[in-house]
């Protein structure tokens, strides 16, 4: 195959663009697609300050990565997580890239600072593994991006990430879910500014983008997640994406642009009812945040 | 052998991989000679989010 830009050969080929691209070529549209995102989501305004969330895997890398190459203020954060060897893999990855690109990573130990590891969080608060484990990234990552004065927090979610999440609400018609499902969250009420810059990038391409680039992260899947919904959900959205390429891409985006505005006010009912929690401050809609739930039936303190 | 057709082969979806030859990212038409090293790399995480 050859490059769809310059007809050098290519290295990889992405059915749903029916292109293939040569090694300089798909850097560049990795970065275009990214800035693309930015521009039309209105995600991150010039000078910025952006703490960027980072698992040492392919997708948080890569988005670190293209937004230090694009010339921004971006820090890292890594949550350590408590998974055994796991967690100590992906915390080498996230170290190990921010040495090499002389960024600056703001590291948070779950276990050691709060008193409880997933493994311990999820089973004492029956919870499913990753419903835990989100739940304390998500306000850990909050926390630190107001603590820090971080203007936006960036997530490393993919194309393949959006669209199965999307399934998901969709198969439950998850109103307030849905009404949330936005690639940038405005700040207010005691949230950072959230963006996901790779909406644009399948979890192939940003792959593909550590690999060409020689940037090392963790191949592993976490341990915790094998057999959970959300990869079902991405297996099924493949086995169509095979034989229709560009489903996707236009299932989620063409949610964004017909359904989104119809549910949006779900969301914003719910986030009406907010109040800080009395145990960390943290916005909530119950009497205590969840996350102090979790940590205090997990024997750990917020 | 053609890369697609090691896919076929491995029952493999070509939306949830990377083939990588020798070290170096190949196309799916790629020719893969004998005493090659194919890796097949899947890219598909399913964390939390």
């Amino acid at each position: 195959m050859k490059c769809r830009s310059c007809r050098a050969p290519a290295v990889i080929d992405i059915h749903r663009h029916n292109a293939a691209f040569c090694h300089p070529c798909f850097i560049r549209h990795c970065r275009e697609q990214v800035e693309r995102s930015i521009k039309s989501f209105d995600m991150i305004h010039p000078g910025e300050r952006v703490l960027v969330a980072v698992s040492g895997g392919k997708d948080s890398l890569a988005l670190w990565d293209i937004l230090l190459d694009a010339g921004m203020d971006a820090d890292g954060l890594y949550v350590g997580l408590g998974i055994g060897d796991y967690s100590n893999e992906s915390w080498k990855y996230a170290r190990g890239f921010a040495e090499r690109r002389g960024a600056k990573l703001i590291e948070i130990d779950l276990p050691a600072e709060y008193g409880y590891d997933i493994p311990t969080g999820s089973s004492a608060a029956r919870r499913a593994p990753c419903s835990a484990c989100g739940l304390s990234k998500r306000h850990l990552f909050n926390k630190a991006a107001l603590d820090g004065g971080y203007d936006v927090l960036a997530t490393g979610h993919n194309l393949d990430d959006e669209a199965a999440v999307l399934f998901g609400n969709v198969l439950r018609w998850d109103l307030p879910y849905l009404g949330r499902q936005f690639p940038a969250l405005p700040s207010g009420d005691g949230f950072a500014r959230k963006v996901k810059p790779l909406v644009r990038l399948s979890e192939r391409e940003t792959a593909a983008y550590c690999v060409l680039q020689g940037i090392d992260y963790i191949v592993e899947e976490c341990p915790m997640s094998a057999g959970n919904r959300h990869l079902r959900y991405k297996e099924a959205l493949n086995d169509i994406e095979a034989r229709s390429p560009g489903s996707k891409a236009a299932f989620f985006f063409g949610f964004l642009e017909r359904l989104a505005p119809l549910v949006t006010p779900a969301a914003e009912e719910e986030r009406e009812g907010l109040h800080p929690c009395p145990g960390c401050g943290s916005p909530t809609v119950s009497e205590v945040c969840a996350f102090c739930k979790l940590a205090e039936r997990a024997g750990g303190h917020s | 052998m053609i890369v697609s057709a090691i896919l076929e082969h491995l029952e493999v979806n070509r939306e949830s991989v990377l083939v990588i030859v020798d070290g170096t990212l190949v196309t799916s038409d790629a020719s893969v000679g004998d005493g090659s090293t194919v890796e097949v790399r899947a890219v598909t995480s399913g964390g939390a989010l």
